[in-house]
């Protein structure tokens, strides 16, 4: 039978891990034994106050002792339900999609939040495209025509409003218009991309019931969900501009197409260069007051009147 | 003021872009490049013809009609 070296075998008698219970032997008294035991276990117990000590250190929260595997649990929890996020904004698409899902995530991650808008700025012009309670888009709206608020200061300024002490009193009229509508506070985030220029792409503002109804994790989770919305929106933005591009190119091509077939008929039927014909067309859409495109189409149809334009 | 500031100041007026422009110029079949056509809007118009001048002057034109003013930028003889 082949060994593998190291390895203890039958005859070795019993495997004693602790090295100074190895070490006696058999020459030792009870008596020697259990001191060495007792030494064991209290090196043991230095060992696990170590460790909590250690743990401690890590979590670092005012010395406070907290459970690390829950908070382990947490952090998991928030990067899973993040990357999700991520994945599902994404896939939205249009813009607008894209601020519809934020809205309703935003409604779901951030704790005190009981109802959610998105505030856009399309030249001079604020808006809220989504929102998940009317309420929302009323308080919004009272902002957009008084031009002041918690939501506009966060768009054009790119930093958070709403949570500060004092909130209430920088835009009194606003608050007392929000507490009308039942809204006790609120948290407004610009949509930006961590460290890169303010783009003023908008806002995502969460009203709560309650007064003072946001803590420092809420503003910290809406944060991270801005910065997601904001990657988001604005690939969204290049996609919706790329199709747009594509639009005028191929809708531009059909044009050249059709003009130059009318071009190409006027030349062969009046003996003219290309410039001339254009001339024709130009005129013919003058005194027509059509597009000159749609004259052209109108010829190569067979159904526009064009000599001589 | 060159034709091509001319043109560029009828632009402005129908609020349209040089974007824009340059591809409404490209769909009535407008062959010179993007970067001629800032030339030309900038008052460098020495390398055009003038019917590719025309074809910019019935991009503005056609824009003027789209909202409804009654004003028309002169064409260039050839």
């Amino acid at each position: 039978m082949s060994t593998i070296e190291g390895a203890p075998r039958p005859d070795d008698g019993p495997i004693v891990a602790d090295s100074n219970l190895a070490d006696a032997g058999t020459d030792l008294t009870l008596a020697d034994r259990e001191a060495l035991i007792e030494a064991r276990e209290m090196r043991a117990a230095q060992r696990e106050i170590e460790l909590d000590e250690r743990e401690r250190q890590l979590v670092g929260e005012r010395g406070n002792t907290i459970d690390l595997t829950e908070a382990e649990d947490d952090a998991r929890a928030i990067a899973t339900s993040f990357a999700d996020i991520a994945v599902d904004l994404f896939a939205a698409g249009e813009l607008t999609e894209v601020m519809r899902r934020i809205v309703e995530v935003a409604n779901v991650v951030v704790a005190g939040c009981d109802m959610a808008s998105v505030t856009l700025l399309e030249g001079e012009k604020f808006s809220t495209p989504v929102y998940t309670h009317t309420n929302a888009l009323r308080v919004d709206e009272v902002q957009y025509s008084t031009d002041e608020g918690p939501c506009i200061e966060a768009l054009l300024t790119g930093t958070v409003h709403g949570t500060a002490p004092g909130w209430r009193a920088q835009w009194p009229e606003w608050a007392a218009k929000a507490e009308e509508a039942g809204l006790g506070s609120v948290l407004a985030v610009p949509l930006r991309i961590p460290n890169t220029t303010h783009l003023r792409l908008g806002a995502v503002n969460m009203y709560s019931r309650s007064k003072d109804g946001f803590t420092e994790t809420d503003q910290e989770t809406a944060l991270i969900l801005s910065a997601h919305a904001a990657i988001a929106a604005v690939v969204a933005r290049e996609r919706m501009e790329k199709d747009d591009q594509e639009r005028t190119f191929q809708e531009a091509l059909s044009s050249r197409d059709v003009i130059g077939q009318a071009k190409g008929m006027l030349m062969e039927r009046h003996r003219i260069s290309a410039d001339e014909a254009f001339d024709a067309l130009r005129r013919s859409s003058q005194g027509l007051n059509s597009k000159l495109r749609d004259v052209a189409h109108d010829l190569v149809r067979g159904t526009g009147v064009s000599q001589d334009g | 003021m060159t034709a091509g500031e001319l043109l560029d100041r009828a632009r402005l007026n129908v609020h349209l872009s040089r974007d824009d422009l340059y591809w409404r110029y490209f769909a009535l079949g407008g062959s010179a490049r993007r970067s001629s056509v800032e030339k030309l809007l900038d008052g460098h118009s020495d390398a055009w013809k003038p019917a590719e001048v025309n074809i910019l002057i019935q991009a503005v034109n056609e824009r003027y009609a789209e909202i409804g003013k009654r004003v028309l930028v002169a064409y260039v003889n050839h």
